[in-house]
């Protein structure tokens, strides 16, 4: 605590100027110090990302950087013919379709119940919708296999792949619809419902509309997700595959170029997708301010 | 506009939330077909909740609401003859001004043609033809207050709700549309229950006035009646401005009591009954005192020393300090009245200006 | 319940109630209890019938090496013919003779191969005699008769039994507490690992989120956001390939290790950096990294830049700085961090499966995956993801606690 008095305490001997001049001085240091931290940081996050860019365009067949053999697009034009990937890919998005539809919904409802729910059962409640996300990926496979296979003797395989992230991709989208469920004005309801509306127009004219932006997003989120789970989706999908975990088994038995392939098709759409999106922000801010 | 208004009776209504609080203590209140009422109190005063027991929001603890004769218990809000014009207005957004004017017709199943030219006919009334298609958030504060009213007014309710509607507004275009929903509301006939905390709003407009304070209904009257007559001291302090006295009843009188203050005797009307030695409070109003060298009679001066003099406009307002009170004393602004005054003044009222009533719950600040 | 139905009306709430209610029940409650149940039911391996399958097995193998042994006798006494071919496959099959399957006991739980016989007849044991004498040849006859009749009554009761009780089951602890040794230090050592990656990328993590937090301008700042977000979009196996190409024998690392001097590469020297638990544990910092940095950015970024200002202007060192204003400020933010942190990476399957290729000490997630789908025991993998998960609550719980948050904090 002494020191902190000192330090705290101007010294009657020091002018304010000086000390303001040293706390610059301590700002610019460590400014420097986090600039250089940044930019090994940011190397370490893309070199990986880099290299593998780079290996999807060499003729060598196993990928690498360092053993050039020459310029081939070789890799990405296979890639249509390998009938797994192909098929994997197609599963892919027959999950992620039936996930939207699922996780939505639920999502929806989860938000609805819990924003309006006066009662001390809603933390209870809240705690059992989120626990998906907080359970590791692993035990929600397990789980959703063990369960359709003791229940109903469905064996695990796509459906069960679905309906595992489903559950957990549904509790994001609750949490995007409960954000957006807060800054609602329940007034706007309130009128409706005055002036004669059913509280099922309410809900279609008023709260749906208001929250079309969030189903948007949420869509979004959730195919992404749904796309890109691995953990949850291998014990859970049995003896079928998706894109994903066909990458995953055959990153297993040794490497691909045709991997590396997938990846730069990968990084190409995350890269245009954040493009997009940041040009987008971009114009809808110059909008709000014009 | 074939618009009726119906009257609204309450018998016996309170409301008790699940917390334990009482917002609307037990009363009976009956609101003519018609009529312009406002119910004036502060805030947390109950009022929204007697609104919201009107409308269909809540459901009362005990007692009854009839619109119309009408028993309304167990019919929702949208179910129900009245139409409500909230406080932020609640404007739909992400419609159109036409749409959002069209809502409640749309809830009953109109047409689209119907509904569209029934919209444009209302905003005609409310004098924002041409706006149709423009979302609310493109109009001005005064222009969003028409849709409302118009909006609320398609649904053709008998009773219209109104909550405190113009307090978003400017000083300015709030006094133009106390004088447009005025007008509105002889035009349609439709009965106005209008909730409002700002006195000016309830004595320029309404037919009838509720004052209300913590739950209770402390007066219904005309809007002279609630100013010059109030009846408890709440009353008395909420509308208006009030010097007070505090004293001890000597001598009742009819119609008037004679009572002993730091002040010396004084004399005043009273309302109630009281008994010598009554612990009493005499209310006169700024406006009806006078600075003079002769008071008429010797009852009912003060001695003070002026203290502050503000000068606004009509008025002069003066504050003048005797032992540790103020009083004020507003002069009109005419000839050379007050011009010079300072130092030791004398402050009278007549006996018919002062009111003497038993000491009750005053409020805590006065309407504005 | 009323004020849903005030909300959206008895159908609406009916609905939203439905669906919630069968994403409650059907998705996350039912199935966790049922693991939970399952991790709780001992199958009895051990049990009686389960002993005579293993013993059926034992005297198949016992007449299979008796039935080699004849053979290499007839082929010592004619010569023409010859050894290969025969018996090579097929005839010990171990499931084959048995009623079903499932009974078989898996490669792990059965304490010897029981196919030991495959090498037998091409190596050629070495006979007692040059050629056999008529004698041994009744010996082994007989034997192998004996042997067959007590395979048929052993067949016999365990078609009885198998009718009656199939594998029995029961109420118990042992799927714990017969967990080995192997298997409870795999996981200490998964959540020691999985704590570890959590705290390092806490450390790496936090001043990059300050950085991302304290960007002058919305240009940097958009600028950053892109930066982080890229990697974190890019799928999880993806980035742990990238890195895989990098830990190779013959990836980046030795290369650039070549480069340096230190090894050579032409001789075949390289590092096998891939099959470690090191290897394990950096793709795991990296592919999981981000989901700190987001976390603590929102909570820094809430913070009132003003407090660093006066904190500076007050004299404080930076470090004091970051200890009483901005940590304790992004607390929650750590929380969840930390939590989606240790989760993914207590449960990866990706990164060990990938880097490790099954050649370094196995990850626990691992370990449940083979549970399930290779010992096919249901129970016992139920009872290893029921340890998993307990573990995982236990952190969550634990983070609650030391950070001062509730649960509606850590979910946002």
């Amino acid at each position: 605590m002494t020191t902190l008095d000192t330090a705290s305490a101007p010294k009657p001997g020091t002018t304010p100027r000086a000390s303001v001049v040293t706390a610059k001085r301590e700002t610019d240091w460590s400014n420097a110090l986090l600039n250089a931290y940044l930019v090994i940081f940011f190397a370490y996050m893309f070199l990986p990302l880099i290299f593998m860019v780079i290996a999807a365009f060499n003729a060598s067949p196993t990928p690498s950087v360092t053993d050039w053999q020459g310029f081939t697009l070789r890799w990405f034009q296979e890639l249509p013919y390998d009938e797994r990937f192909v098929q994997g890919l197609f599963n892919s998005i027959l999950i992620a379709f039936g996930v939207i539809a699922i996780a939505i919904p639920l999502g929806l409802s989860g938000a609805l119940i819990l924003t309006r729910l006066q009662s001390g059962a809603s933390t209870f409640l809240y705690t059992v919708l989120v626990s998906p996300i907080l359970m590791p990926g692993i035990v929600l496979g397990v789980t959703t296999m063990i369960f359709w296979r003791d229940f109903f003797n469905v064996q695990a395989g796509l459906f069960t792949a679905m309906v595992a992230q489903a559950c957990f991709i549904a509790s994001y989208c609750m949490l995007l619809f409960m954000a957006r469920l807060q800054r609602q004005d329940r007034v706007l309801e309130e009128a409706a419902l005055d002036l004669g509306a059913s509280p099922v127009m309410v809900f279609r004219r008023i709260t749906l509309p208001f929250l079309m932006p969030t189903i948007v997003t949420g869509s979004v989120i959730a195919f992404l997700q749904s796309i890109e789970n691995y953990n949850t989706t291998f014990f859970a999908i049995g003896g079928s595959y998706t894109l994903v975990t066909e990458i995953g088994s055959r990153m297993r038995f040794g490497l691909s170029p045709m991997i590396n392939a997938i990846g730069v098709i990968f990084v190409f759409i995350t890269v245009a997708g954040a493009v997009t999106y940041v040009l987008m922000q971009r114009r809808r801010d110059r909008k709000a301010k014009g | 506009m074939a618009m009726r208004g119906q009257d609204v009776v309450l018998s016996q209504v309170s409301m008790t939330f699940p917390n334990g609080f009482t917002a609307v203590q037990p009363m009976d209140l009956t609101i003519r077909a018609g009529e312009f009422f406002s119910i004036l109190g502060p805030s947390g005063c109950g009022k929204t909740t007697i609104l919201r027991m009107i409308s269909g929001f809540l459901d009362t603890s005990t007692g009854s609401v009839r619109i119309g004769g009408e028993e309304m218990t167990g019919i929702g809000p949208n179910k129900r003859p009245t139409a409500l014009i909230f406080q932020n207005l609640a404007l739909f957004p992400l419609m159109t001004v036409w749409e959002n004017v069209a809502f409640g017709l749309e809830a009953r199943g109109v047409a689209k043609d119907a509904r569209r030219r029934r919209a444009e006919e209302l905003l005609d009334l409310v004098a924002l033809k041409g706006q149709e298609d423009k979302k609310p958030t493109e109009l001005s504060g005064g222009q969003r207050q028409r849709v409302a009213v118009a909006r609320a007014l398609a649904v053709e309710p008998a009773v219209l709700l109104l909550d405190e509607p113009l307090s978003a507004l400017d000083l300015k275009l709030r006094q133009h549309m106390r004088a447009e929903l005025k007008a509105i509301q002889r035009k349609t006939g439709v009965t106005f229950i209008y909730i409002t905390h700002d006195q000016g709003e309830a004595l320029t407009m309404s037919d009838r006035v509720a004052v209300m304070n913590e739950g209770r209904l402390e007066q219904v009257g005309t809007g002279d009646e609630i100013y010059n007559a109030p009846a408890s001291p709440f009353v008395a302090t909420f509308v208006g401005e009030q010097n007070r006295v505090p004293g001890q009843v000597a001598e009742v009188e009819a119609g008037y009591a004679r009572i002993d203050t730091p002040f010396g005797p004084m004399r005043g009307r009273r309302t109630e009954a009281l008994s010598v030695g009554d612990q009493v409070t005499l209310f006169f109003r700024p406006e009806r005192a006078t600075i003079t060298d002769q008071p008429a009679d010797a009852m009912n001066v003060i001695d003070g020393t002026v203290a502050r003099r503000d000068l606004e406009g009509p008025f002069i307002n003066l504050f003048l300090k005797a032992d540790d009170r103020t009083f004020a004393v507003h002069l009109t602004n005419a000839g050379d009245a007050g011009r010079d005054l300072d130092g030791a003044q004398k402050i009278a009222f007549s006996c018919a200006d002062a009111l003497i009533m038993a000491d009750g719950a005053v409020a805590k600040e006065a309407a504005q | 319940m009323t004020s849903l139905i005030k909300s959206y009306g008895k159908g609406l709430t009916g609905l939203f109630v439905g669906l919630t209610a069968i994403w409650i029940v059907l998705m996350i409650l039912v199935p966790t209890l049922r693991m939970v149940d399952r991790a709780f039911i001992y199958e009895d391996r051990g049990g009686e019938v389960a002993m005579l399958a293993l013993e059926i097995d034992r005297l198949y193998t016992e007449k299979f090496s008796l039935e080699q042994e004849l053979l290499v006798l007839d082929a010592a006494e004619t010569p023409s013919t010859d050894s290969v071919g025969v018996p090579s496959v097929g005839v010990p099959s171990v499931g084959a003779g048995l009623p079903s399957p499932s009974l078989t006991p898996s490669p792990s739980a059965a304490p010897s191969p029981p196919v030991p016989s495959v090498g037998v007849p091409s190596v050629g044991v070495p006979s007692p005699g040059a050629g056999g004498t008529p004698r041994d040849r009744t010996a082994l006859e007989g034997r192998i008769a004996t042997l067959e009749g007590r395979i048929a009554t052993l067949e016999a009761q365990e078609t009885d039994g198998s009718e009656i009780k199939g594998v029995e089951t029961s109420y118990s602890l042992r799927n714990f507490t017969d967990m080995s040794a192997i298997h409870v230090e795999i996981f200490l050592m998964t959540l020691l690992y999985a704590l570890c990656v959590t705290l390092l990328c806490f450390v790496v993590c936090y001043p990059v989120a300050y950085a991302a937090a304290s960007m002058p301008t919305a240009e940097k700042l958009t600028l950053m956001m892109v930066g982080l977000v890229i990697p974190y979009a890019i799928n999880e196996l993806l980035r742990i390939f990238s890195w895989v190409m990098i830990l190779e024998k013959q990836g980046i690392l030795n290369w650039v290790f070549d480069a340096v001097g230190l090894i050579d590469f032409e001789a075949g020297e390289g590092i096998r950096f891939v099959a470690s638990n090191g290897a394990v544990f950096t793709v795991m910092v990296y592919a999981y990294i981000l989901f700190m940095v987001f976390p603590i950015y929102n909570t820094i970024d809430t913070l009132d830049r003003n407090q660093i200002e006066a904190a500076r202007d007050l004299g404080a060192s930076t470090w004091r700085i970051h200890f009483r204003v901005v940590i304790p400020h992004a607390k929650p933010g750590i929380a969840v961090g930390s939590i989606m942190t240790f989760m993914l990476s207590a449960g990866s399957i990706a990164v060990p499966e990938i880097v490790g290729r099954g050649l370094h000490p196995d990850w626990f997630s691992q370990l449940i995956y083979r549970r399930f789908f290779e010992a096919d025991s249901w129970y016992e993998g139920s009872a290893y993801s029921l340890a998993l998960l307990v573990a995982c609550v236990i952190f969550i719980l634990a983070n609650m606690a030391i950070f001062k948050v509730g649960i509606r904090d850590i979910a946002k």
